[in-house]
């Protein structure tokens, strides 16, 4: 039977915690513990998330676009100059490579993880920061990104997907990371992270240095057509 | 998108449990389930299998019509046409009148140590 429109309208849509037993042990900043890192491949295909029993950048999150901006930064150079690799998301004990065109299979991102988790041992060994001290302290407070955050969406991001009938809005900051929710036409869009990433992620970058990760946490399963908008 | 064949869902109740039937919402129909095996008053354990059938937009569990149901953890095994199965376990959470908890997810890709 269908679900009365009364008690569709009453339900949140709430999300448990997600139990993952393939994760690497609690991060550990003790330098005696053996380093673990895990590979994911997204089913984007255009993705790869590295898991470490370690954290790469505490308290902040921060994201290397283009060789100019990882040049004080070995690591993330030598990251980007892997097969295709456009952009380094670092957050935490969290590392998220994105390709500029998708792999075909995930099984083909195997290779390049291995490369990449060889290269962030070497990080650990050189002792050397994987963002380097100057730049975190171009992070503005959370309060500014949140206002900039805001006049972006307002300005520039909403009037341009105004035509697809789609919204965007700020759901918080953390520190200087963005939480997006994306509604009308965007909710439920296979294209909507296509769109986050190759149109708003630039915007938000271009427009407001110093901001970090940048994730949207719409369910976009909850959309009034899902997947056909 | 996924043709969800089946689902079987185990959930653990904690301290507060339920003597209302067990519902899911599946692409807006509100569905019981079947083959159930024990129940959902405090502590127990229950268990009930899905049959939609169909390609998946929406899955969820729905909390009851009165009072709260506390689960400590939901596990569920997915059959999708043309791949094994898969499980996806969740933590904790509270149901209530007002709420319903996503159980849909697409199979996970492979980690592996690098």
């Amino acid at each position: 039977m269908f679900m009365e429109d009364e008690e569709r309208e009453r339900r949140q849509k709430i999300q448990a915690p997600l139990i993952q037993s393939d994760l690497p042990d609690r991060p550990d900043e003790g330098a005696e513990a053996k380093i673990q890192i895990k590979a994911q491949p997204q089913n984007s295909m255009d993705q790869l998330k590295l898991m470490l029993n370690r954290e790469l950048l505490p308290e902040h999150s921060w994201v290397f676009q283009n060789p100019e901006d990882a040049k004080d930064s070995p690591t993330a150079q030598a990251l980007l100059e892997l097969d295709g690799i456009c952009s380094v998301q670092v957050d935490g004990s969290t590392l998220l490579l994105y390709r500029e065109i998708p792999f075909y299979s995930l099984d083909e991102w195997e290779p390049l993880a291995k490369e990449a988790g060889q290269t962030l041992r070497q990080h650990f060994e050189s002792g050397l920061p994987l963002v380097p001290p100057a730049a975190l302290e171009t992070i503005p407070p959370s309060e500014e990104i949140h206002s900039k955050a805001t006049a972006v969406i307002e300005e520039e991001i909403n009037p341009g997907i105004a035509a697809h009938s789609g919204v965007i809005t700020l759901n918080r900051v953390e520190g200087n990371r963005i939480f997006l929710l994306m509604g009308g036409g965007c909710q439920g869009c296979s294209a909507a992270s296509v769109t986050l990433r190759m149109g708003i992620h630039r915007t938000f970058h271009e427009r407001i240095p110093g901001i970090g990760a940048i994730y949207d946490e719409t369910d976009h399963a909850a959309g009034e057509n899902p997947y056909f908008s | 998108m996924p043709f969800l064949s089946n689902f079987k869902i185990a959930i653990q109740t904690g301290d507060v449990g339920t003597d209302e039937t067990v519902y899911y919402e599946f692409n807006s129909h509100k569905l019981e389930l079947c083959d159930i095996e024990g129940g959902t008053a405090t502590g127990q354990r229950f268990e009930g299998t899905g049959e939609p059938r169909s390609f998946v937009h929406s899955l969820h569990l729905v909390g009851p019509e009165e009072g709260e149901w506390t689960v400590d953890s939901i596990s569920v095994e997915f059959t999708c046409q043309g791949d094994d199965p898969y499980e996806i376990e969740y933590g904790p959470v509270v149901l209530t009148p007002n709420n319903m908890v996503q159980l849909w997810m697409e199979k996970p890709p492979p980690v592996y140590d690098v």
